[in-house]
């Protein structure tokens, strides 16, 4: 396929280098498109298969490298740099304009694109492999239809808050990729599905902004503000880690949260957000809390009315284990171990806090081993020794006798010993 | 420059054959006939206008195609199949490219209807179905939009891995057979979601904004597991006979939530926001959920149940109700539903060791079920079977 770039190398082989000439057009051969430096920015019309053959820069700062205007098209980097102009530059990378389908982007690097996009899909359709996007606001932006996989994003330190190193707004699927020094680490929208992902030390690691996203085997490690943050969706297998100012896993809306672990984050391990009073800022009601670990936190699991949690290991948090707000939550067969409280019904401002079902969980060696600060909570079937009060209950509670060895006539005890 | 065009020419045609040993191919060899194993390779954009005529048959083992990124086109309708194999050959391979536009009906953008075919990094549009695969086969990291049936359609014991289907208007977007695997994949938008037959497995997989034909749909002894199901109009996960829904969040479905077939187990589901919550009609196993919100009730059964260690909760009717008899309710928390926490409708049922508060009323119990009696303080209470509410 002649274009500039093979006619360039016509010129310098002169009359026919020979061997030259059979590595060169054994290049070309394959068919695709060469893409070299003299076209930039280019503007690729025709849906094709297309190479870059040199690494490539725009020095204009408002001017996108690659303009996409047709369907079906991929571009090979051959591992080489798109690089943008850097500061302020406005221009992207690689940019589909909306309403173009079908893109797909392997195999080398998009930097410098300061103020915009390494690559940006405003179409539909689009896959990126292999890719390493540094030095942008948005790394990989796809706004619907994406499969991203093994691709990395490094960010700028102070973009906005919508600026992501991978996002795909709907539909999608991100995989075995890392991103880190991003505003936020990986976005999703709806649909999206985000498995054996890292990151890093983003303002936000992995952020679920809309319903049906899921989060496998992911890590979120030493993200300033959440780990993960999330809505109506599935988190599973998931590690967060040392959140610098708010919570491993954040709750903003019901949520089914399971075999994860959150450790050494400032405010809660997984939880609503909540003040510096300790009042709720997200109102995740009804959510689900299997099998997690959550331990050196300020506060381990926090949740509001309706949430069921069992079978969670909740140890050394700095205040509760288990925080319960409102009315109506159910808390089984949990461990809580070394926290200011292992397990709390409060209600800070208003009293609703009211028939939570605490049972069979287990609290030892914390300050207080389960405490109920509103009425008419069922506290049966516990177990706590070592605590330096093993239960603390307000009068009109439901609570089951507390005893220190079983009797068999009360089957509801709770035990301390 | 025409010596410089011969040479080139020449130079081609002798890479074609040479280099790393793969076979090129381009527009000017179609209609294509593969007879011989191998790897070929496309070297240019083909667009294929011809009635009912496959543009590339392979008649072969072992063979592999390699898009290059480029796109295959059809002439939309009356075609062939871009990529067609029958079933006597087995193991071809089509990776990274495009196939858009084989409309013909029945046919598909790739019919690889042979044993253990590999789909890698296929993007289908347009088509009448996007990859049709035989037995045994390998489909990782394709998209597909816009086909008049199934962007997708495995036979038995295959594997869908990290794909992503959206925008199908006519049929479901993945379809697969018998003990088949599907992981990972997203599914949005489509007119009916994703559905295995019997013995399948689906684990990570998002099912967003399908409207109807089914939106997760799991065959006899299926397994579904940590998937998220959201907005539809029919059950959000109906499972076969003796299957298992482990995991999973359903949200803001017309239908029920999670509809389980006799014999199955539902564990550690959130349903929130459906029409009744979890469903089984007959011998099913519930356990560790929370239906919340949904706007008939959180847990139905009919016969022979087991329902334990579930919360539910905000239901506008009931929050756990049996029909039929030799259910066993136990160790439920129920509670703020607009009728009755519990609801026994008829005789031969055990409610036990449940607590029902703030409901509008404890419970609806006929005669001849066996149940704890109902307290309100447990301090010293010996009735090791007992219900609490008020």
């Amino acid at each position: 396929m002649k274009n500039e770039c093979s006619g360039r190398w016509r010129a310098a082989a002169g009359a026919l280098a020979a061997a030259w000439l059979v590595q060169r057009v054994a290049f070309a051969n394959d068919g695709r498109i060469e893409i070299c430096q003299p076209m930039m920015p280019y503007v690729i019309t025709n849906s094709g298969s297309y190479v870059v053959t040199e690494s490539l820069s725009v020095p204009a700062t408002n001017v996108d490298a690659i303009t996409v205007a047709a369907d079906n098209v991929t571009i090979d980097l051959n591992g080489q740099v798109l690089q943008g102009p850097g500061l302020s530059a406005t221009g992207r990378g690689i940019y589909q304009p909306a309403g173009r389908v079908n893109l797909v982007v392997l195999n080398g690097t998009v930097a410098g694109w300061d103020d915009s996009a390494g690559i940006q899909a405003e179409g539909a359709g689009v896959r990126v492999e292999n890719v390493s996007a540094r030095d942008n606001s948005m790394g990989i932006y796809v706004r619907k239809g994406g499969v991203i996989r093994r691709c990395t994003a490094a960010g700028r330190a102070g973009t906005t808050w919508w600026d992501s190193g991978i996002r795909v707004d709907d539909c999608g699927v991100i995989r075995e990729s890392v991103a880190f020094d991003n505003a936020v680490g990986i976005m999703a929208a709806a649909g999206v599905v985000i498995s054996d992902c890292t990151a890093y030390s983003n303002h936000v690691g992995i952020l679920l902004d809309g319903p049906g996203n899921i989060v496998l085997r992911s890590s979120a490690c030493n993200n300033y503000y959440d780990g993960i943050d999330t809505q109506l969706g599935v988190v599973e297998g998931c590690a967060a880690l040392g959140s610098g100012y708010n919570n491993g896993i954040a709750l903003h809306d019901s949520a089914l949260i399971s075999a994860c672990s959150a450790r050494a984050n400032r405010r809660i391990g997984i939880g609503f957000h909540e003040d510096d009073f300790g009042l709720p800022q997200t109102y995740p009601h009804g959510s689900l809390i299997l099998d997690c670990a959550v331990s050196q936190n300020g506060r381990g699991i926090a949740v509001l009315r309706d949430s069921l949690i069992a079978g969670c290991v909740a140890a050394d948090n700095t205040n509760q284990g288990i925080r319960v707000l409102y009315n109506g939550s159910f808390l089984r067969d949990n461990l809580c171990r070394n926290n200011g409280v292992g397990i709390h019904v409060e209600s800070p401002w208003l009293s609703e806090s009211h028939h939570v079902r605490i049972e069979g969980n287990a609290v030892m060696d914390n300050g207080t081993g389960i405490q109920v600060d509103e009425a008419f909570n069922l506290t049966v079937k516990n177990v706590a020794s070592g605590n330096d009060t093993n239960y603390f209950a307000v009068d009109t509670n439901y609570l089951g006798a507390i005893v220190s060895t079983p009797l068999n006539n009360w089957p509801w005890s709770n035990f301390e010993y | 420059m025409a010596l410089t065009s011969v040479l080139l020419a020449a130079l081609a045609a002798a890479t074609a054959r040479a280099g790393e040993g793969v076979l090129l191919f381009s527009q000017r060899d179609l209609p294509y006939l593969i007879t011989n194993a191998g790897s070929y390779r496309l070297v240019e954009p083909i667009a294929f206008f011809s009635n009912h005529t496959h543009a590339i048959e392979v008649r072969a083992d072992n063979v592999t195609i390699d898009l290059n990124g480029f796109t295959l086109r059809g002439q939309g309708s009356l075609t062939g199949s871009g990529i067609f194999q029958t079933n006597e050959w087995r193991n071809l391979t089509v990776r990274n490219g495009m196939v858009v536009s084989w409309r013909g009906s029945e046919r598909s953008g790739i019919e690889a209807l042979g044993e253990s075919a590999r789909m890698d990094g296929i993007t289908v549009l347009s088509n009448y179905n996007g990859i049709t695969a035989g037995p045994r086969a390998l489909v990782s990291g394709c998209m597909g939009t816009a086909q008049n049936r199934y962007a997708i359609r495995v036979g038995d014991g295959s594997r869908v891995e990290f794909c992503a289907l959206w925008g199908n208007p006519l049929d479901r977007a993945l379809y697969a057979g018998r003990g088949c695997a599907i992981e990972h994949c997203a599914v949005y938008d489509n007119y009916g979601g994703l559905h295995t037959e019997e013995a399948g497995s689906v684990a990570g997989c998002s099912v967003v904004s399908n409207s109807t034909y089914g939106l997760l749909v799991v065959g006899t002894g299926s397994l579904v597991s940590a998937s998220a199901v959201v907005a539809g109009f029919d059950p959000g996960i109906l499972a076969g006979p003796g299957s298992t829904v482990s995991r999973c969040l359903v949200y803001d479905v017309y239908g029920p939530g999670i509809e389980m077939g006799v014999g199955g187990t539902v564990e550690g589901c959130l349903v929130r926001d459906c029409r009744t919550g979890i469903v089984s009609r007959f011998a099913a196993n519930i356990r560790n959920c929370l239906a919340y919100n949904n706007t008939r009730d959180g847990i139905a059964v009919s016969n022979n149940c087991r329902v334990a260690g579930n919360l539910s909760s905000w239901n506008e009717w009931g929050g756990i109700r049996a029909d039929g008899r030799d259910n066993r309710v136990d160790a439920n928390h129920v509670r703020a539903n607009d009728t009755y926490g519990l609801i026994l409708y008829s005789p031969g049922n055990i409610a036990a060791r449940n607590s029902s508060f703030q409901n509008a009323f404890a419970c609806s119990i006929v005669s001849g079920n066996t149940t704890g009696t109902f307290h309100s303080f447990p301090a010293i209470l010996d009735e090791p079977w007992a219900n609490f509410g008020r």
